[in-house]
């Protein structure tokens, strides 16, 4: 932890990546502080093929992004690629990777996190969790071994039994929301920390 | 899925053919049906809210703004067009179409001064979209002309926040450990983090404790600047040598320590080198007449050359009142951190069973997980999680319909199982008070044998209790599955047997000690505040001459014990467990069947609430302890997280993060109500020493240590008192306690009413979501008739 200080109060002094305006900017419009912004360039130009030729219009391949760790092994990772590139094609900038990070940094508001992860979770976009997409929800959780099927069939039952209040046998963002807001342990999984 | 189907077909013969084909022609119905009601729900406003790219949150937020501001004004754009004859693609595109439609609220609605100007760009943060996008619409609102009125209200805002920023920055980099922390989370997720997140907020409450403590008491003791430097070198406070009775209490106290100094260095002087090491274990001998011990602290009288009169330093009041300012300050920290806990356990409405499918599915994958080896856990956790849940509603609904027979054995089981749990509890309990006595009778058999012997027994209670708080909660562990609870409940009964325990040992300790310290005996003469002052019939029992010390002794070994113990475990069992799992697991069974270490949180746990239940009560004999807490913590940590991270695997049944969190304040605040209560009563009504302490003058026949205060109190001008006296009378007390209750009733009750009110707007949107369902079929009916 010393050590990131030091290294960090170094990136500081001489940052010539970042203009001061667009430090400002993106401090104005994300979560981040300078120093934590700092943090989120090392870690994009260390996913890059080729790290000293990253610039800010770099962008990164799916495949790259998977490098990752937290991402790596994250059973919606396509799902999150997807929903944060803003290009649509799976390919993320640096400012797409900084809005990722700002989303599942701690300092990020509940209202948006929410929002968030039901455009991840909504594997069809269809704006509304069905049965669908909570069968491929439950398929990434549980990885390797498969609930069988009465289970899983019990198991959406219950999901949409708890949440569906308009009984239109999925659910929306409102619901959703509802949910999740009195959900203590959301807002403790869903984060990143840099 | 088709393949499945003809095989199906295959099997079952054309019968079950026109079946399937039923079904596939309702299916392609609902589809339509569904397809097409997509297509008119992308045009609700809500959707439309939600598309756009202020998203959700801010969008509605916007359109209350707007609906406020501007309620003359109808939006025409609000009147959906209504696409006749959709097919598949159609209603797909139009969802599409939707999404890119910029938003139906304007970003720039509302912004009239400067500050609005400003409080909009900060709640831009919040936008669902790319930074590209929010830049621009940042840079729309700041071209958007407003009055610039009240600047300086929007300065003040803008310094104001820019310098809870600036301090926010500077705090999150002085965050201890936060390496570590990421560490354990990507390994094993937060439920074990909330355990070292729980242990470093302990560290830094040590750590105010001791800079109160400490800072109150050792440090002007310890300030040499002019003498006395121990009390048989103060100046008599009636210096004028005249009316010297023979009740003086300076004189009494005088001649007491000189006794009990004499007493000690006549046992110090004896000892060899071994016998003092022992004596750092005990803390005994050579280490009584420290600081460490409350013995030594007095009263400092100051002559200062160039200030006329004495400077006297009262020890005696800042030993008071540093322990009162420990107490609140734990007090303190303990309500604010309790507080975040209740905060989102009200949230938690209908906990337990009605939310946990919906909160383990969207909130069950740790996004900070960030190891391969723990990810493939994570989902073995998680299914066998599910897969216990859903088991256990089956259970729900085996439970529902038990026969009363099945009731009544159960329930007499349960009975059963309580009492012996409890006869569990009294035995351990009379186990310690029997080990307490029998220490003496010990001492008095094995008087002349070796001090290594002699250590061992004096730690014998101490060594009971510890035991006991092995052995006995794996007891309670297997007793309770018994007793068929649901598996939450089993753990939750499981600690609150253990913490019982616990709390329960101290207290008898604390109770025999009581015992120890305010009988009378018959083998020992009573004087100078001491009941066992001097022993009569020359037995071979040590006598006690400064019973506080003595009392700090016990906690102090109670203290090097919880400390020494589980580490000497940590290295005896769990390193060499894991080396022998590695090894042999494949080859012997057993090795096998007995598994990995397993991180037992709830034990762990408790572990630190009783090191903490410790220092608070052994706070006011030896104002050390806190530093011995901070250092134990400290230590701990690194040790912890070298055997989490090395020896055990994931917990098979994480812990809920908030509930354990919220779990763990609330037994350590029931060991602080605990360990406050003797320490008020022993302030209130025992009498201290007179021969060591800072309360050895007194200043009354019966003095308690509370006189102290109130010696001060009768040296403040007499309108001064009588504002303190009031606080001490009925007529205060009563009304205070009688406005508390009121105002806690008042706030109960609000509540109460928060959670109908609650259910019923939940009933009421079921009701409209019903309503929509049937507007959406009747619109669509229409359509097809249209079309048809």
């Amino acid at each position: 932890e010393f050590c990131d200080v030091i290294s960090k109060d170094n990136m500081g002094g001489g940052s010539s990546i970042f203009t001061k305006q667009e430090l400002d900017d993106y401090q104005e419009l994300t979560y981040f502080t300078k120093k934590e912004i700092h943090h989120v360039y090392k870690r994009f130009k260390s996913l890059a093929p080729n790290p000293e030729a990253v610039t800010k219009a770099t962008k990164l391949s799916r495949d790259e992004l998977y490098a990752l760790p937290e991402i790596k092994v994250n059973p919606f990772k396509d799902r999150i690629v997807r929903v944060f590139s803003s290009s649509g094609d799976d390919s993320m900038t640096f400012e797409d990777f900084l809005d990722m990070m700002s989303v599942f940094c701690d300092h990020a508001p509940l209202a948006i996190k929410i929002e968030y992860a039901f455009r991840i979770y909504d594997f069809d976009e269809d704006d509304s969790l069905g049965r669908e997409d909570l069968r491929k929800l439950i398929d990434r959780l549980t990885g390797e071994m498969k609930l069988g099927e009465s289970d899983m069939e019990q198991l959406i039952q219950a999901v949409i039994e708890e949440s569906d209040l308009d009984n239109d046998d999925g659910l929306s963002f409102a619901e959703f929301e509802h949910k999740m807001t009195k959900n203590p342990e959301f807002v403790t999984s869903f984060r990143i920390r840099m | 899925m088709n393949q499945t189907k003809q095989a199906k077909e295959h099997e079952d013969g054309p019968m079950h053919l026109q079946k399937e084909d039923k079904n596939e022609v309702e299916q392609n119905e609902l589809r339509f049906r569904r397809t097409s009601q997509a297509a008119i729900l992308a045009q609700l406003p809500s959707r439309q809210t939600f598309f756009s790219e202020a998203g959700f949150t801010l969008g509605r937020r916007l359109s209350c703004i707007e609906r406020r501001k501007s309620h003359l004004h109808q939006r025409a754009s609000m009147t959906p067009s209504i696409a006749v004859g959709m097919e598949d693609d159609d209603a797909e595109e139009m969802v599409m179409a939707n999404r890119r439609v910029s938003h139906a609220v304007s970003i720039t609605d509302g912004v009239k001064s400067i500050t609005d100007q400003w409080e909009r760009t900060q709640s831009i943060k919040a936008m669902v979209a790319s930074i590209h996008t929010k830049r621009k619409y940042r840079d729309e609102i700041l071209q958007e002309p407003v009055q610039r009125t009240q600047i300086w209200k929007y300065q003040q805002k803008k310094a104001w926040q820019n310098f809870k920023q600036q301090t926010k920055n500077v705090l999150y980099q002085l965050e201890l450990w936060s390496g570590a922390f990421k560490e354990i989370e990507g390994q094993f997720g937060t439920s074990v983090m909330t355990y070292f997140r729980f242990m470093r907020w302990l560290l830094f409450l040590n750590f105010y404790l001791m800079v109160v403590m400490l800072g109150l008491t050792m440090v002007p003791y310890v300030i040499k600047i002019n003498r006395p430097w121990s009390f048989l070198d103060s100046p008599h406070p009636n210096n004028t040598g005249s009316n010297f009775t023979g009740d003086d209490f300076f004189e009494k106290a005088l001649n007491c320590t000189k006794n009990y100094i004499g007493f000690l260095d006549n046992q110090t002087n004896s000892e060899d080198w071994g016998s003092k090491a022992l004596d750092t274990l005990q803390g005994t001998g050579w280490m009584e007449h420290t600081v460490l011990f409350y013995g030594t602290y007095f009263n400092k009288t100051y002559s200062l050359p160039l200030v006329e009169g004495r400077l006297t330093y009262n020890m005696g009041l800042s030993y008071l009142l540093a322990t009162g300012a420990a107490f609140l300050v734990s007090f303190f920290l303990l309500v604010k951190n309790s507080a975040k806990g209740v905060k989102s356990s009200v949230l938690d409405e209908g906990s337990g069973q009605m939310t946990q499918f919906c909160n383990k599915v969207f909130g069950g994958w740790d996004f900070c997980i960030s190891n391969q080896k723990a990810a493939k856990e994570k989902h073995k956790n998680l299914t066998q999680e599910l897969r216990g849940d859903l088991d256990n509603q089956k259970l729900l609904w085996k439970i529902e319909n038990r026969t009363t027979r099945e009731k009544a054995k159960l329930y007499s089981i349960r009975v059963v199982v309580n009492t012996v749990v409890l006869g569990f509890l009294v035995g351990s309990l009379y186990l310690i008070y029997y080990a307490n006595n029998k220490l003496i009778d010990l001492q008095r058999e094995f008087g002349d044998v070796h001090p290594i012997v002699q250590t061992l027994i004096q730690f014998m209670p101490s060594v009971t209790i510890t035991l006991l708080n092995i052995i006995v909660p794996i007891i309670f562990k297997k007793l309770v599955e018994f007793e068929d609870y649901m598996p939450a409940f089993q753990m939750q009964i499981t600690l609150l047997r253990t913490v019982i325990l616990r709390l329960a040992s101290l207290l008898v300790l604390m109770g025999s000690l009581y015992g120890m310290v305010v009988k009378d005996h018959d083998h020992f003469v009573d004087d100078c505040g001491n009941k066992r002052w001097q022993t009569i019939n020359n037995t071979s029992e040590a006598p006690i001459k400064c019973w506080e010390t003595y009392v700090g002794q016990q906690i102090y070994k109670l203290i090097i014990l919880d400390f020494l113990v589980p580490f000497v475990l940590t290295f005896i069992v769990e390193y060499p467990r894991r080396l022998v799992y590695q090894k042999f697991h494949e080859r012997f069974k057993v090795v096998n069947m007995m598994g990995q270490q397993e991180f037992d949180l709830p034990k762990a746990v408790l572990d630190l609430v009783y090191t903490q239940t410790l220092c608070w009560m052994g706070l006011f004999f030896c104002p050390f302890i806190p530093m011995m807490s901070l250092v134990k913590c400290f230590i701990f940590f690194y040790v912890k997280k070298g055997t989490v991270l090395n020896n055990c695997i994931q917990p098979v049944r994480p812990f809920r993060t908030s509930k354990s969190n919220s779990l763990f304040i609330a037994v350590l605040f029931i060991s602080f109500i605990i360990s406050c209560g003797p320490m008020t009563y022993m302030i209130g009504t025992i009498s201290p020493s007179q021969s060591c302490g800072p309360f050895r003058v007194y200043s009354v026949e019966n003095f308690i240590f509370f006189d102290t205060i109130r010696n001060l109190i009768f040296t403040f001008p007499s309108d001064a008192q009588k504002f303190f006296h009031i606080f001490g009378t009925m007529a205060f007390f009563i009304p205070a306690i009688g406005l508390t209750c009121f105002f806690m009733y008042y706030y109960c009750v609000q509540a109460v009413g928060y959670k109908r009110r609650a259910k019923l707007l939940k009933e009421d949107l079921i009701m409209e979501g019903k309503d929509k369902q049937f507007l959406l079929a009747r619109v669509n009916e229409a359509w097809m008739y249209i079309e048809g």
